[in-house]
């Protein structure tokens, strides 16, 4: 074969060919490559070798079947049986994935409630409690605000965390509404030295002066009518906020479990486990 | 044919008969194993399973592979015996079979190992006719041996179209449909292949010659 012809065949679509000996081609289409073959040997040698391959595969011979496929009675009797029951809802892979999500946010949740459960005394229990119910928030501040103020009247320095709790008795810290003028508390009725109450620092109502306490602290008692609650009320509420955050621990680890369940629950034998496609 | 006349996949008249009778008697055994006659589910696997090996060997080149691919096939036709709508239970199986292969080649893409194992152990040689002489065996086994070689290192989805095609005679239009792609595709994928098997075996292609 001489070298123009090569070059000449380098130019000529093969893919026509092979179209030609799939009978893929239109009468046109057919019309052009019988020409290519007509004026290109290569291009005859082509499907030449086209029809030699095609033959030789169509007689490939096969090596013995290695065993036999009847089934027993006890592969009838499997195959019989009714599928899993996630089988008919959705298959492994989607059952997977749901069952991963699911646990994952189980496992977020718990850890969240977790996380927030050992952040602090004040956080958590006001979180908590917000999250059981968002009408007892301001016992939690007035829980810390009392003991302040109980510290104060003793002549020790006011806790902070009672910032913004209005006083329910005696005891109270200071607090001020918007734009009135420092009052000092009452005084403690137990005795206690009154000259230490000025070292109370005056706070308002807004939390403008927190002077460090949790946000959350604050936001609990913003309103100050709500720290009126009595002593029996932030017990209760402290119990409360325990026992949100009991059961929302408990749902997510409930959810976790169901997730990890479905994501891990092993399909009951069918077959040998692959999809059927028919 | 270097005369240019296309490929052309006529049967004989005594093929069809005897494809007619077949197809009566697996409709037959089909209605007993619907009635819960395991035997003739078995009739129908004795019948079938040669050429479903075989068509299977060819997708799935490792004889250990196709024969499991083989049997979840048989598995899936008796799981979904009910679900056979008339016609020919030979390429009804024979899609099943295909699919089975198919889901058997994912398997192996995952976790590669040799192709046509067997034709590499000479422990195993392919048949010949008695009368064949020892350089047309040898011939013969080595063409063999070069063809699978070829037809495994082509791309799964081309080997199939073209096993299909040119082994087990469906049209373009079928293997679209057991392939569930377009027809276009199909055609594409055998033409393809058919270059990169001839490119394959160039350096050999006087052993496919006469």
């Amino acid at each position: 074969m001489d070298r123009t012809a090569s070059a000449a065949h380098s130019s000529h679509d093969e893919l026509l060919i092979a179209r030609l000996f799939g009978g893929d081609v239109d009468e046109t289409e057919r019309a052009q490559a019988l020409d290519l073959m007509a004026d290109c040997p290569e291009c005859a040698a082509l499907y030449a070798d086209l029809r030699a391959i095609a033959d030789a595969n169509a007689a490939m011979p096969i090596p013995p079947r290695p065993r036999d496929f009847t089934l027993t009675a006890a592969d009838a009797s499997r195959l019989r049986r009714k599928c899993h029951v996630w089988s008919p809802i959705f298959g492994a892979g989607l059952r997977r994935s749901l069952g991963s999500s699911l646990a994952a946010i189980g496992l977020a949740g718990a850890l969240l409630t977790g996380v927030a459960w050992f952040l602090g005394g004040s956080m958590t229990a006001t979180s908590g409690t917000l999250m059981a119910d968002q009408g007892v928030q301001a016992p939690v501040a007035a829980a810390a605000a009392t003991p302040a103020a109980a510290a104060t009247a003793a002549g020790g320095e006011p806790r902070p965390g009672a910032i913004g709790a209005a006083p329910s008795d005696a005891t109270a810290a200071p607090v001020l509404g918007p734009g009135a003028n420092p009052v000092p508390a009452a005084s403690a009725p137990d005795g206690g030295n009154p000259a230490a109450l000025p070292t109370a620092e005056p706070t308002t109502a807004s939390g403008q002066q927190f002077n460090g306490a949790s946000p959350i602290a604050l936001f609990g008692g913003e309103n100050g009518a709500s720290g009126t609650k009595s002593a029996t009320t932030e017990g209760a509420a402290s119990q409360s906020g325990m026992d949100a955050r009991l059961l929302w621990l408990a749902g997510f680890g409930a959810l976790f479990a169901i997730g990890l369940t479905i994501a891990l629950l092993p399909r009951l034998p069918r077959g040998r486990g692959r999809g059927t496609r028919t | 044919m270097a005369d240019g006349q296309v490929v052309t996949r006529a049967r004989t008249e005594d093929q069809v008969r005897a494809d007619a009778l077949g197809q009566g008697i697996d409709a037959a055994l089909v209605e007993e194993a619907l009635r819960g006659r395991l035997e003739a589910f078995n009739e129908l696997v004795t019948r079938h399973q040669d050429h479903l090996f075989a068509l299977v060997y060819r997708l799935v080149p490792d004889r250990d592979q196709a024969a499991d691919a083989v049997q979840e096939a048989f598995f899936n036709a008796y799981r979904n015996l009910a679900s056979f709508r008339g016609g020919s239970v030979k390429s009804w199986l024979g899609r099943i079979a295909v699919n089975a292969a198919m889901d058997m080649q994912r398997a192996r893409r995952r976790r590669p190992s040799q192709q046509y194992p067997e034709f590499e152990d000479d422990s195993w040689q392919p048949p010949a006719d008695k009368d064949v002489e020892p350089e047309s065996k040898a011939l013969a086994a080595e063409r063999t041996e070069a063809l699978a070689r070829a037809l495994g290192d082509l791309p799964a989805e081309q080997r199939n179209c073209i096993v299909l095609f040119d082994v087990e005679g469906y049209d373009y239009a079928e293997i679209a449909a057991i392939m569930r792609v377009e027809v276009g595709t199909v055609k594409s994928r055998i033409h393809r292949g058919r270059l990169a098997l001839r490119r394959a075996l160039i350096s050999n292609r006087e052993l496919f010659r006469g």
